[in-house]
């Protein structure tokens, strides 16, 4: 097998191709970078390449096995980070153009530095929708990120570059944000795993922040077990972010490997039943008979939590941007900016509305939780659509696409449960399944995306280039 | 009691906006009025519902960190 072919193995598989010698991790670095060169001229994942910093990486690697040391997990594996992680040296944009007048950040973000030191050869920085704000991956100053299924069609977004890197082949790994789906729909739409952790799970120390109570960070990937080890890398407390947990890393390494036997798994119907397309009808009956799912249960007012992530979104990132819109309100995208202005103009009773909401949902969440353990729902409505698509029609009734595409997703995070998103193929382009858990059971769901996996429902392939 | 009525998003834009200090370019006026006009809807919808007194916000502090 060649090198350039070793980068179609998820991270965990370059790592033990690695460690048996059958590549060296400059070689690796070396097959990598070709990728990105042919590559990303038409995928337009990354933003920034960081070519000498892996390539420093992948010598002092090198050295380490030469002189017997143990590897750490993911040793040589090729893995990037959404341009929203402080990366040493890189103006940390966040898919803006205001903040790429920023000083280059001095440390890495705690997950970049993790996932380095677990043994990741960083390669560079993605692109993303303008600070997070987006579900597409279009960026108005960079340009759109293009699925590698198709490269007419959308990422997905925010963390567009890290849907496109992964099922482009370009990184096995990738770090995503995600505040209302941002993790997901990309991974749903590029056909990648993902996991979106408990809020308060992984540190976002290092992250430029977007809607503080509702942000996360975490992986896309090619496999479960490369979620399950990145998740482990990442894990553990960080005082630099104000939510990330005291609760020493719990580990899922392991456990992923369990099997589902004893676990009661419901598909979500109401609202999660509502709005589908005859793509995300097949992904769900995909994934339900392969697990013999049959229960359905019910979040009661998801749509109604939909609403309250809509307002604290708006409000908390309108405040945040509040000195950029006075100061610089043009170079901001259009359709971010009066976001952005609508949200630094809304009433407090709103948001403490939607705050006090949030409290009441979680409950209501707590109590599904008592009945059952993993609860299975479309990712988003639709496949991926075409780049510049506007509206969507579901259920009859003609909408705008961008904030639709979280109709799924968004009542998840809201109330901050672990989701793993599980890539299968209904068609010919890739939907996602979301695989929730109750909060701090991401072992939960990593066992049902694996089984997902091994019964070959859930696959992500790297697209072939040119797709 | 009556439910909330959804505002006026013209009438929020023209009182609210002031305070900010943001300059908005009359040609993004009806954009933030539209995304406004979105707002209100769903804090009405917020407002209309219920919740016990004793329910919390669910924003996140901890002292001592």
């Amino acid at each position: 097998m060649s090198v350039a072919e070793l980068l179609d193995r998820d991270a965990t598989g370059i790592a033990a191709a690695i460690a048996a010698g059958e590549a060296s991790a400059a070689e690796l670095a070396e097959a990598a970078l070709a990728r990105i060169a042919a590559r990303n001229p038409v995928l337009n994942a990354f933003t920034d390449v960081t070519a000498a910093r892996a390539r420093a990486r992948a010598v002092a690697l090198d050295a380490a096995r030469a002189r017997g040391a143990a590897l750490p997990p993911l040793a040589g594996a090729p893995v990037a980070a959404k341009n929203l992680f402080d990366i040493a040296g890189l103006a940390t944009r966040a898919g803006s153009r205001i903040n790429r007048d920023h000083p280059p950040a001095t440390t890495d973000a705690t997950a970049v530095a993790r996932l380095e030191a677990a043994g990741g050869l960083l390669l560079g920085a993605l692109n993303m929708g303008e600070y997070a704000y987006d579900f597409t991956g279009e960026n108005a100053h960079d340009g759109a990120s293009r699925n590698p299924h198709d490269t007419g069609r959308m990422t997905g977004g925010s963390s567009g570059g890290s849907g496109g890197a992964v099922a482009g082949g370009m990184a096995a790994v990738a770090l995503g944000s995600d505040t209302n789906g941002s993790i997901r729909v990309p991974a749903a739409f590029c056909g990648t795993f993902g996991l979106k952790p408990t809020y308060g799970r992984l540190s976002r120390a290092g992250a430029f922040p977007f809607v503080a109570s509702l942000d996360h960070v975490g992986p896309l990937a090619r496999s479960v077990r490369d979620l399950a080890a990145v998740f482990d890398a990442l894990a553990g407390p960080d005082a630099a972010d104000p939510a990330c947990t005291r609760r020493a890393a719990e580990p899922v390494g392991q456990g992923f490997e369990a099997g589902i036997a004893g676990l009661r798994i419901a598909r979500l119907g109401g609202w999660f039943a509502r709005h589908r397309m005859a793509e995300s009808d097949a992904a769900l009956d995909l994934a339900c008979a392969a697990l013999g799912v049959t229960a359905e249960a019910a979040l009661p007012e998801a749509e109604r939590a939909r609403g309250a992530a809509f307002l604290i979104t708006m409000a908390e990132a309108g405040e945040l941007h509040l000195p950029r819109l006075r100061a610089r309100a043009a170079e901001f995208d259009p359709a971010v900016r009066d976001r952005l202005i609508a949200g630094a103009l809304l009433p407090a009773a709103w948001v403490q509305a939607a705050q006090r909401f949030r409290r009441w949902f979680a409950q209501q969440a707590e109590a599904v939780f008592r009945d059952h353990d993993v609860l299975l729902a479309p990712a988003t409505p639709m496949a991926a659509p075409p780049l510049g698509t506007q509206s969507v029609t579901l259920d009859g009734v003609e909408m705008p696409l961008r904030p639709n595409i979280g109709l799924y997703t968004q009542p998840i995070s809201f109330i901050g449960l672990p989701v793993v998103a599980v890539p299968v193929w209904p068609g010919t382009l890739p939907m996602g399944v979301q695989v929730i858990a109750a909060p701090w059971r991401e072992d939960v769901a990593l066992r049902v995306a694996r089984a997902l996996e091994a019964r070959g429902v859930a696959r992500a392939p790297v697209a072939p280039f040119g797709a | 009691m009556p439910d909330p009525m959804p505002p006026d998003p013209e009438a929020l834009l023209a009182a609210l906006l002031p305070p900010t200090g943001i300059p908005l370019d009359p040609a993004w006026r009806p954009a933030v009025a539209a995304n406004l006009r979105v707002a209100g809807a769903i804090a009405a919808a917020l407002q209309a519902f219920p919740l016990p007194d004793a329910t919390e916000p669910a924003p996140v502090f901890e002292p001592g960190r």
